[in-house]
């Protein structure tokens, strides 16, 4: 007579049941291994990629500023970042803009009789996602009455970044002068005692 | 005794088990990276900055311990220089060209003249052609022996990967503090 249940066929089964389990649970361990390591590997990578963006715009900040582009720095800015520095507070690039005119001049760029320059170093940037801030320094060179070199200001610069799309921009500058050859009271220059 | 199950039913089984984990494994890869170029590119990147700041870097020490045999071979085969003292294209010429200018300025380790401080470095990339920014400021000495800066300008570059390695395709000094009209 024979079984309800053919032995045999329900060992088979067995088998072939475990089998697939097998490859499933092997195919999930490696695919979360994989899919963990290439996202922590895309991290490290991805926070390269920001050190390189906010060096760069580090210095491109001087470079339009040596060049009078002034309206183009602003492009740097996020819609609400501020400037600070001896000369005040202004919130959004229209604002900084008016400040910088008072203050500071029109200084148009003739690259034939080129006034000053920002020499740029000691970048500190400390990214966190989608933020970071940075410690800088600067220092102007400037040409003399004789068009002689000189080092006439330096300074440091104080910043929060943020990241805005596939952009880092600028959400607040202090630009701070530490050793210049006048000093600062009551919103004008003075000589230092 | 006949075997409990027959190898081949069992290979059939074990592939479509495999094929299946390894469609599902497509079907939820993060979708967070599709966006971006890979991740071997963008770290390729990286390292190509990295080489050409190394390149921007060398090419002052080059010149300020007056090695002019490394300095031209900063150059690709055609690379050009331009600067006060004209222009030389290829690194023969640009080594015959520094050999005669620089001849009455030799390095001396103890007793250094001028140094190149290099700086401002603007490095666009786009695949083996990369543009760059960058300034120089020359120092030297007084007539007393203090530290003074001289000469400051700017070079504006354009750089090649050439047999994998980047070098110089064109390098313009400009003399900005105090200019230079040639």
């Amino acid at each position: 007579m024979p079984a309800i249940i053919n032995i045999r066929k329900l060992q088979r089964a067995a088998v072939l049941a475990a089998t697939v389990l097998a490859f499933w649970v092997i195919a999930l361990v490696m695919r979360n291994t994989d899919a963990a390591g290439a996202s922590a590997l895309e991290a490290r990578v991805q926070k390269l990629e920001d050190e390189s963006q906010i060096r760069y715009l580090l210095v491109e900040y001087g470079h339009l500023m040596d060049t009078g582009d002034r309206v183009g720095t602003l492009k740097l800015f996020t819609k609400d970042a501020t400037w600070s520095g001896r000369i005040g507070t202004a919130k959004g690039p229209k604002a900084i803009l008016e400040m910088w005119a008072k203050f500071l001049g029109n200084r148009p760029y003739d690259p034939k009789d080129v006034k000053s320059f920002y020499l740029m170093s000691n970048a500190l940037i400390r990214v966190d996602g989608d933020r970071a801030t940075a410690l800088s320094k600067w220092t102007l060179f400037a040409k003399s009455p004789d068009s002689k070199l000189y080092t006439q200001v330096a300074g440091h610069f104080d910043d929060v970044f943020v990241r805005d799309g596939d952009q880092w921009k600028f959400q607040s500058r202090g630009a701070w002068r530490d050793i210049s050859p006048d000093c600062w009271a009551d919103g004008a220059a003075v000589p230092c005692k | 005794m006949t075997t409990i199950i027959d190898i081949e039913q069992w290979f059939k089984c074990a592939v479509a088990a495999a094929a299946l984990a390894i469609s599902t494994d497509a079907i939820v890869l993060p979708a967070s990276a599709a966006d971006k170029p890979p991740l071997e590119a963008r770290v390729r990147k990286l390292e190509d900055e990295a080489q050409i700041r190394h390149l921007l870097v060398e090419y002052g020490d080059a010149l300020d311990t007056r090695d002019f045999a490394r300095y031209s071979q900063l150059f690709a085969k055609e690379g050009a220089w331009t600067g006060s003292l004209g222009t030389a294209k290829g690194p023969a010429a640009i080594l015959a060209l520094m050999l005669k200018s620089f001849k009455d300025s030799p390095y001396d380790p103890k007793n250094v003249k001028t140094f190149h401080l290099d700086t401002n470095f603007l490095i666009r990339i786009d695949g083996d052609r990369a543009t760059v920014l960058s300034k120089w400021t020359v120092f030297g000495r007084t007539q007393d022996n203090k530290l003074e800066p001289h000469l400051a300008g700017h070079y504006d570059d354009t750089i090649v990967r050439e047999n994998g390695q980047w070098k110089f395709l064109s390098r313009v000094t400009v003399n900005d503090i105090p200019p230079l009209n040639y």
